[in-house]
């Protein structure tokens, strides 16, 4: 009986051992298979959130994009500019219709202020004239000076590209001569002031399109300009005529005027007490360019007008474009060549009976927004 | 899965122990071969149980956790993802072993995969079958990309404004049409893309890493998938 209940027991320990064995095979296979499963399968939401983070960077980006000018370039060498658009042309008595033009040309401005403001005193019942769209803003208004009157253009471009020297027939050396009005017109010029009329004489340097036309830097002060539209002012005697050609290279010269002489060099007026041409102590009609800032003009003739009947004296010419402002001023061409051209228009008087002078050369300032762009 | 595993740890023991002893006529036999498996099933099971409560068993651990650590990011760093997958606790990868469709989101994921390098300057620090290891790991800045992005794009917007006719780029209102300045941002983007340099970070991550029976694994936090990620998933 005894050892039927000592087999019975060890049958049943047996039996119990054999199931906890069963259930720890089963519970490691659990196990086994949990992790096996979860180390296939499992992985991070890493990508979408990844490509999520990535695509609104983006967007963001791309919402803050700022819109941007366009920025026009005329071709180099460019003798014309695109025509100018019709509807940016304005005449007014109220300054305050200018100012508001200057105020929607705060971007071309770019922080650079205007010599033209309301407050200036014009010559009395004369019209402020002004032109502007994305590439250029033109004013053109007179004053009174010493009983002269003093003709004015303030002009800002976008690019150097819109200011060249225009010449008569379009051909270097031409005897074709044209009068400022028609080269202006053919070049579209919204604004454009007489040269130094280089075929008139056989001195000076004159350079056109970076190429030397004629080579005596001797007896004149010369005014180069480069391809960024600035303005570079030579004394007599300062340049050889051996050391022209690397000047042109050193300073990237596109043209030269020579007539002269320096009126502002560095932002100081320069006493100019004998000149060889323009007749500087005799009153004569005179015409001048300068520069105020970058890519920033002033254009300006001096002449006389009725009840008005002072024409002017180089130091007059000083005055006036030192008085706007200008860094670097030169005298251009006077006498019956003094022009300045606006909306294919003589603005300024010409103090000679036979009025407009045919001549060789003009430098324009152009518009150099494309037709199709309008 | 340790409880699981405690359980059957816990259930063979008590098989075992049950076998320990046998009943013969009027005799008790006690036999070794179960009493030593008893024994080592028992210090298995308390080990385990310790474990799966969190507590540290000291001694348990073999083999270099920083060795696995830089197994890992070396292949990361050869792109290799299965390969660095199989450092990973419980996880297959850890979710950008896939370029993204979209090719912008492609250039950006590819930078950011070649950004990775690492740095092991010290010894983990090893207790039981836990360890945690310091690692230097240099990767690229989703944020600071795309900081770079706004005046990247400049140049190339100006560039189609400036090439193409004003009204193929602005509609009536003056704003841009529709492609414009997503062919900038594409631009832009190659060429950010192309030079990261400065869009790189270096952080130091610690690194927790667990032993189990396939060696050291690196057990995966936010802190680890952020830096893996450019900062751009966490």
């Amino acid at each position: 009986m005894k050892k039927t209940n000592t087999r019975l027991i060890q049958k049943r320990i047996n039996a119990v051992s054999a199931v906890l064995l069963l259930l720890a095979f089963l519970l490691a296979e659990a196990a086994a298979a949990g992790y096996i499963t979860e180390k296939s399968k499992r992985t991070f939401d890493t990508a979408e959130r990844f490509a999520a983070y990535v695509e609104a960077s983006a967007a963001q980006v791309q919402n803050n994009a700022p819109v941007l000018q366009k920025n026009y370039v005329l071709e180099k060498h460019a003798t014309a500019g695109p025509k100018p658009n019709s509807a940016c042309f304005g005449s007014t008595d109220d300054p305050a219709v200018v100012q508001a033009v200057v105020e929607q040309a705060e971007y071309l401005l770019d922080g650079q202020t205007l010599s033209w403001n309301p407050d200036i005193k014009r010559k009395p019942g004369s019209k402020i004239y002004y032109y502007y769209d994305d590439t250029i803003l033109a004013i053109v208004w007179k004053e009174v000076h010493n009983m002269s009157v003093v003709t004015y253009a303030e002009v800002k471009l976008a690019d150097s590209s819109q200011m060249f020297r225009r010449l008569s027939n379009n051909t270097l050396g031409d005897f074709v001569w044209q009068t400022p009005t028609d080269m202006a017109k053919e070049s579209n010029a919204v604004v454009a002031i007489s040269a130094d009329f280089y075929m008139f004489r056989a001195i000076g340097v004159s350079v056109y399109q970076s190429a030397i036309y004629r080579n005596d830097p001797a007896y004149l002060d010369h005014c180069f300009f480069d391809y960024a539209g600035n303005m570079h002012l030579v004394k007599r005697g300062e340049i050889q005529r051996d050391e022209v050609e690397q000047y042109i290279k050193d300073n990237d010269i596109s043209f030269s005027v020579a007539f002269g002489p320096v009126l502002v060099r560095d932002g100081e007026k320069q006493n100019v007490v004998q000149y060889s041409l323009g007749e500087i102590d005799e009153e004569y009609s005179r015409a001048s360019i300068g520069q105020v800032d970058d890519l920033h003009y002033i254009l300006m003739t001096l002449t006389a007008e009725p009840y008005y009947y002072n024409a002017g004296f180089i130091r007059d010419s000083i005055e006036c474009m030192y008085e706007k402002n200008c860094k670097n001023a030169y005298a251009l061409d006077g006498g019956r060549t003094a022009s300045l051209v606006f909306n294919g228009k003589l603005m300024n008087d010409v103090n000679y009976d036979d009025g407009e002078r045919t001549m060789s050369d003009i430098i324009s300032f152009v518009s150099a927004i494309p037709e199709e762009d309008r | 899965m340790l409880w699981i595993l405690f359980a059957a740890l816990g259930a063979a023991c008590i098989a075992c122990l049950l076998q320990c002893v046998r009943y013969t006529e009027d005799k008790l036999k006690i036999k070794a071969l179960p009493v030593i498996a008893t024994v080592i099933l028992l210090l298995m099971t308390v080990a385990m149980g310790l474990t799966a409560a969190g507590k540290q068993v000291v001694g348990i651990g073999g083999g270099d956790p920083g060795a696995a650590a830089d197994r890992f990011f070396s292949a990361l760093e050869a792109g290799d993802f299965d390969a660095a997958g199989a450092y990973l606790e419980y996880y297959s990868d850890f979710g950008l072993s896939e370029a993204p469709e979209d090719s912008n989101t492609a250039l950006v994921y590819q930078a950011l995969i070649d950004s990775y390098s690492h740095n092991i300057t010290e010894k983990a620090r090893v207790r039981g079958i836990y360890a945690v290891q310091t690692v230097e790991l240099t990767h690229l800045d989703i944020d600071s990309l795309y900081e770079a992005m706004g005046p990247a794009m400049e140049k190339p917007l100006q560039r189609i404004v400036d090439e193409k006719r004003k009204a193929d780029v602005f509609d009536e209102n003056e704003q841009y049409l529709p492609g414009i300045v997503e062919q900038a941002y594409a631009e832009a983007l190659e060429a950010v893309t192309a030079n990261t340099a400065d869009c790189l970070v270096t952080e130091t991550l610690e690194l927790n890493l667990v032993w189990t029976l396939g060696g050291w694994k690196i057990s995966v936090d936010d802190a680890l998938l952020n830096a893996l990620s450019g900062f751009a998933a966490y």
